[in-house]
Parts: structure tokens; sequence; C-alpha cells
């Protein structure tokens, strides 16, 4: 079958690799660095499994900029390109899904869109009433950063949001991604299938924030948090995944679908999911006085990464350490022209704030400040989802 | 080993029972016919396991009405009495085990206590320092009701607050007893202990809170609550269990424990902990105007006990619905089997399902059964998927 994705992230060439066993795959997106890279057999993912997957599997994909080429014959389609959100409501943003929706529609008239991404609930079957076409439906992915192409090739389970005849063939062409047999699915409505991935992100958020708040709770009581933490998790039906504290959330999905789930429930009488989505001011408080509380010349924060923008905890602590009189420098990675900042700003700081503690911080571990449990050792779940 | 138990309820029993397979005990409670129930091989509790192993008669196990009985000679004294949560002061009650413990240094100083009733964190620490007596241990329990020796027979961990050898003495004493291998030992200093036992049921309150707060969503909206709860839960990671909606969660257990977990918070800055007991509260509030919106005339309320299984209705989130339907003025009916009695608070029990069923023009019912399927349309439940 010939497969149009449009989206050149993880999402989109991670899907492309896993379907291009069995299809013929095209990407098309506007960014000519990717579709140069893609066509040269470069695949621009974080996970380290592509190359011993190519050198297994042949495959068949090509990317191109030219939308209207990809879509020529395609038999299905896949749409993969996040949503970015109005930073003053929270709303998403969906005028160029829609424009990319109804060019899909236009040039391929009956040919089943797949809507990969995160959308608000109730998008789908808005734009299926607008277009009059029932052939829009929505398969969230549930694939993690760092193992797109393997979630995408293992996925754990998988949603469709059509519960007729089209759901079960587009079901079937998506779990023919999947490299064994027996994953489950499940057909359901597509306002549902919305929900399933924004409820998803949720429940990871509420879990973070119970942990972290355990956290505080250890912090505060000077208890062993670890003991507390592994007891509680011994329980299977609380289970030993993403239980390492953190400063509070970071990164994009999560925090997203929480400010959409606020938005759409209006006066609910909810509590945990309102509260998950703020739960951090209190405790990113309390870590800044335990901080101050060491009276530091020069807090230094460790941020490897990058910043990640204003939702970023760090970015929050920086300015209560600032209010609180302390000093505060960044470390952001390392520097463009190879210059070693690192060393410079382990030797100037005293205190160091790290989200996670890594090797590159084992040789000042008297200076680290971080809630990291677990370290890399075991649980490893970065809550930057 | 000679082991004596306090307390007759679903901890002291099946501890008790336990133990008795392989060490010789002697149980104590303050009701005559608990005891001579025990005595006779007969359960005082509904579970399954716990009525089989009393009726088996392979067990070294006597129960008595005299403390000095059952702690003299006693090597480990295990204390199960009940600590419930008094509303006023946001504390648990201790009071029981603290009569436990004088009773135990009058006969038998030297006996290690192990206390397996749930207690506020950092109680055993304060109770040690404040009794000069260093004898005490505690060990949470994390039974379920109607599981009670199931769950201790089959434990998910064994955790004891002390790290030390006979810590480590009172975890061999509980592997040596479950009928699985290589079940995780966890030593940790008590107030660790204390405080892993009351986050695990908190977080099952937030768990069953999420899903009953997706259900009050979809209520409100015309999504489907189980399409999103079957497909949420496919993922392995969250798990297809503790995930059908109810009328709040409830029991002995997690509604105590986490208002313990808020009060244990006072002085640190928390909002979780805060929503998951409102989010309790505000659900029932939710469902009772839903239910007032259709204008009953007699409403009936089927079964009080929280699960089916169990003979227990303290805390019970029905209970909670009763309440505020009672407030707004509504007429109720109890269809309860395991009330005896005319009336439950004031309204009248009427246990002739047939006559129950006809008299209600609204039955509300936390968990569908197979009894109300003749009466469907008059059933108002946000039970999903028929079960526990």
């Amino acid at each position: 079958m010939r497969i149009a994705i449009i989206g050149l992230g993880l999402v989109a060439v991670s899907d492309a690799l896993a379907l291009a066993r069995t299809h013929d795959v095209v990407l098309t997106g506007p960014v000519p660095d990717r579709v140069e890279a893609i066509n040269a057999g470069d695949f621009p993912l974080h996970d380290p499994s592509v190359a011993a997957y190519l050198a297994q599997y042949e495959v068949s994909v090509t990317a191109t900029l030219d939308t209207a080429a990809a879509l020529d014959g395609a038999e299905l389609i896949l749409i993969s390109s996040p949503l970015s959100m109005d930073p003053e409501t929270g709303a998403f943003l969906t005028t160029e899904l829609e424009t990319r929706i109804e060019m899909a529609h236009a040039r391929c008239p009956g040919v089943p869109i797949v809507i990969r991404s995160a959308v608000p609930i109730g998008f789908t079957n808005k734009m299926r009433d607008l277009l009059g076409s029932p052939a829009i439906l929505c398969a969230p992915e549930f694939q993690r950063e760092a193992q797109s192409l393997q979630d995408a090739l293992h996925p754990k389970f998988m949603i469709v949001g059509d519960r007729g005849a089209l759901g079960s063939r587009v079901g079937a062409v998506l779990l023919s991604a999947a490299l064994r047999p027996g994953v489950q699915m499940r057909l359901m409505g597509a306002s549902e299938a919305e929900a399933v991935k924004h409820f998803s992100q949720a429940y990871l958020a509420a879990r973070v924030a119970f942990f972290n708040e355990l956290d505080s709770y250890a912090l505060a009581k000077s208890l062993n948090s670890r003991q507390v933490i592994d007891g509680v998790c011994l329980d299977p039906r609380i289970g030993t995944y993403v239980n390492n504290p953190c400063f509070g959330f970071g990164g994009q999905r999560v925090p997203r679908s929480m400010v959409h789930l606020n938005t759409m429930l209006g006066d609910l009488p909810l509590h945990i999911l309102p509260t998950v989505t703020h739960t951090n001011n209190a405790r990113i408080a309390l870590l800044a006085s335990k901080v101050l509380e060491r009276d530091p010349q020069q807090v230094g924060i460790y941020s490897p990464d990058g910043n990640s923008g204003s939702r970023d905890p760090l970015a929050a602590l920086r300015k209560r350490l600032v209010a609180g009189g302390a000093n505060v420098r960044l470390y952001t990675g390392a520097a463009p022209n190879g210059r070693d900042d690192l060393s410079d700003f382990k030797a100037d700081c005293d205190v160091i704030l790290a989200q996670r503690i890594t090797p590159d911080l084992e040789d000042i571990s008297g200076k680290v400040f971080s809630r990291d449990l677990y370290a890399s050792a075991h649980g490893f779940v970065s809550a930057r989802a | 080993m000679k082991i004596a138990v306090a307390g007759l309820g679903y901890v002291g029993l099946s501890n008790a029972i336990l133990l008795a397979r392989h060490n010789e005990v002697c149980a104590v409670d303050i009701t005559p016919e608990r005891v001579a129930m025990v005595n006779a091989g007969q359960s005082p509790i509904v579970d399954v396991e716990i009525s089989e192993y009393l009726a088996s008669g392979s067990l070294t196990l006597r129960a008595t009405l005299d403390p000095a009985e059952a702690y003299s000679g006693a090597e480990v004294v295990i204390i199960a009495t009940p600590t419930n949560y008094d509303a006023q002061t946001h504390a648990f009650d201790t009071s029981s085990i603290e009569a436990v413990i004088a009773s135990v240094r009058a006969v038998n100083p030297d006996a290690l206590m192990v206390i397996k009733s749930t207690v506020p964190v950092g109680y055993t620490a304060a109770l040690r320092e404040r009794l000069a007596c260093d004898n005490i241990l505690f060990s949470p329990e994390f039974l379920r009701e109607g599981r009670a020796l199931y769950d201790n027979l089959h434990p998910s961990r064994i955790v004891v607050g002390e790290v030390s050898d006979r810590g480590q003495m009172v975890a061999d004493l509980l592997r040596a007893a479950t009928l699985d291998a290589d079940v995780p030992v966890l030593l940790t200093a008590s107030t660790e202990a204390e405080a892993i036992k009351l986050f695990a049921n908190t977080y099952l309150a937030m768990r069953v809170s999420f899903f009953n707060e997706i259900d009050t969503i979809a209520m409100a909206t015309d999504i489907d609550a189980r399409e999103v709860i079957e497909g949420l839960c496919l993922d392995p990671n969250v798990g297809d269990h503790y995930n059908n909606p109810s009328f709040g969660y409830g029991g002995y257990c997690l509604p105590k424990d986490s208002k313990q977990m808020l009060a244990n918070f006072a002085d640190v800055p928390q909002e979780l902990m805060c929503a998951i007991v409102d989010a309790n509260d505000a659900r029932k509030d939710f469902l009772a105007d839903n239910i007032l919106a259709r204008k009953p005339q007699t409403v009936g309320v089927h079964r009080l006990v929280m699960k089916a299984g169990s003979d227990n209705f303290r805390e019970s989130a029905v209970q909670g619905l009763i309440q505020r339907l009672e407030d707004a003025g509504v007429d109720l009916i109890i269809y309860e089997p395991a009330c005896t009695s005319a009336e439950f608070n004031g309204h009248p029990v009427e246990n002739d399902l047939a006559r129950f069923n006809a008299k209600a023009d609204l039955i509300i019912a936390n968990r569908m059964t197979p009894d109300l399927a003749a009466v469907a349309d008059k059933v108002f439940t946000r039970d999903l998927f028929a079960a526990n």
C-alpha cells in the first residue's frame, strides 16, 4: 500500500520506518534539511536502534517537500504534526493542521486521513462535519521520545478512533508496523480516542505529582524518600515505573494535555486533574528554600539539554532563587565553539541543581542538589515526556 | 515460637492464622463471641481462606479473653487493634494500641511488640521515646478486606520498620508463613515504614478518584467513559485494575488513610494530598445532584457494603450519598442482607428484594449485580465493568 505521512518529526519518521517494511511510504514536510537527510538514508531520530533496524530490514521510505506529490496515489494518509498552544488561553492552535487535512481531503477524496498527534477532544468529529467526510479519524501515538522507533515497532497497544469497518481497516494497516503479532487494538469513538491520549498524559502527570509530593514530605521531615518510594511501589497495583522524584514537570506534552483538559473541564467539580497541573508551585518553593538554607555563594543550574521554555521547572526555580538573593549561573550544554564551559561552571558554583544526576557530575557530587533518587541505575524515567 | 496476637479483626485474625501455621499462637480479643467462634474453628468475619484454615484444624491457635494468658511467655506480640480515624482531632485514635502495650509490659516486659494497626507517620518513634520502651516495632499491613488471609499468604512485600537483627527476625517470621518464594522484604526506619503504608493507600485513593473524575467528565459531556478507560488501561503501566468508576473510594482504609496523610502534611506544602481527599466529597456531591435532578420519590439503596464479598459497611461510599439524599429530604429504603436490624440510620431496611425493587422508583447501587437485572432501568450506578 502507498502511504503518505505529513510530518517530519519523531513520530512521523518512526511510523514511516516501521510501516515501510511492508508498504511504500512517502514523508512530506517543509524542512529541506530533513527531507534531504531522509532521502540520503539518514533518519533524524533520537532512538539508537535505527541503524540495527535498517541493517536487518529493507524499507521503502522517501521524503519530499512537495506535499501534493506525496499525496498523489496515496491509499492512506497519516498526519503527525504536533500542535502548538496559545500561551495565553492554553488552547491548541489547529489552523495549520486543519489546512493540511483540507488539502489531503481535497487531493485524495475518500482516502482515510489518520491524525496521529494529540488534538483537542472533539477535533476529529469537527473536521468530519466540516468536510462532510467520515474518512477522517484519529489514532493517537504513544511513543516515547528516545525510543520512538522501538515503540513504533513494539507498540504496547493501539487505539483507533472509529468504531466501524474503516477503523478496522486502518487499524490493520497500523498493526502491520508492529514486528510481533498479538498487539491489543481497541476501536472507539473519535472523541474517546482523543481523550485517551490526554488522560494517558494526565495519569503520568498525576503519578509524577504524587511522587514529587511524597518526596517534598520526606524532604521536609528528613525521611529516607527512596525507602518510602520503594515500599510504596512494591505494590503491583502501583508499580515501579515513573516514580523518581524531580523538580517538577518540564517538556511539552504533559503540560499541554493538562492545560487542554483543564480548559475543557470548565467548572466541573474536579480536584485531581486541576491540581496536578499546578502542583509544581509549592514544590518549587520548598526546593528553593532548601537550596537557600545552604547559604550558597554561587548557585549553578545544570541543564545540559538546554532550556525547555517557560514551563521548565528549572526556570521557575531560578526565578525563586534570584528573588531569594542568590547568584545563579546557568549551564545549558557545551558551547558551539567547543569551549569546555562545564569545568569552569563546576568550579565556580558551590551548589549545583540538577534534575537528573549524570556521570558529568560525579566528580562534584558533594555540590549537587538533586531529587534524583535512582540516578540511572533503576527506574530512570525522565519526567520530560 | 510462642506468639500472641492482640485483636481479632481482619488484620489480627489473618496474622494469627498465618503465624499459627508454624508457631504456637494465642490471640486475645475483648469480644466473647469472636473468641468462642475462633476456638470452635469458625470465622467471625467473611473471608474464604480464613474460614477454610480455621475449619481445617491444622493450626496451633487458640483465642482468649484474658490478656495475661495470651501475653505470658510470648516472644512476640502482634498488635492489631483498631485505630479509627477521629475527624475531630484529625488523627487515628491509637489508645487501643497503648492499652495493649501497657498490658504486655505488665506481664511480659521482654516481649517484642509489633504494631500492625495503621498509625500516623512518626507515631512509633514518638511512642518509644514517650514510654522509654524500645521493644516496639511497626510493620505495615497491606491486606484487602475480604481477602485478608490470602493477601498475607501471598504478600506483595513485607516491610518492617527497624533496620536491625530483630527487625530481620520479624520479617523472617512473616516471610516463613507465606506460600510464595521470594517475597520482597524491606527493612526501614519506623517512620518510613509508617509513611509507606499511608502513601500506598493514598496513591490507590488517587487512582480511584482519577477514574471517577474521568467518569464525571463523561457524564457531563457525551464521551463514553467505558471506551476511554478501557483504552487508557491497555497501557500495561496504567494497568487494568482499580479503574471501575464508583460512588467514591471507601471502605476501612482509603478514606481514613488519605485523611491521616493530609493531616500529617500539616506543615508541608501540599496540594495533591488535599485534592485526593476533596475529590471524594466532590464526586459524591456531583452524583447526589445528578440523582436529585431525576426527582425521585423513594430511592432504594442497594447494598451498603463497599465491595461484593465483604460484610462490612464502615465508611462505604454509598453512605455519603445516603447522607446527601437525606439532607435533600428524599425518602430512602435500604436493601442490605448483612444488616439485620429493621432500620439503618432511621431508614427502613427492606431485605425482600422483590418488595424493595417495587417500592423504590430509583435504585442506587455502587456495584451492579445480577439480582438487579430485572429492574435495570431504575438503577443508578457508575459501575462500568460489573466488578469491584
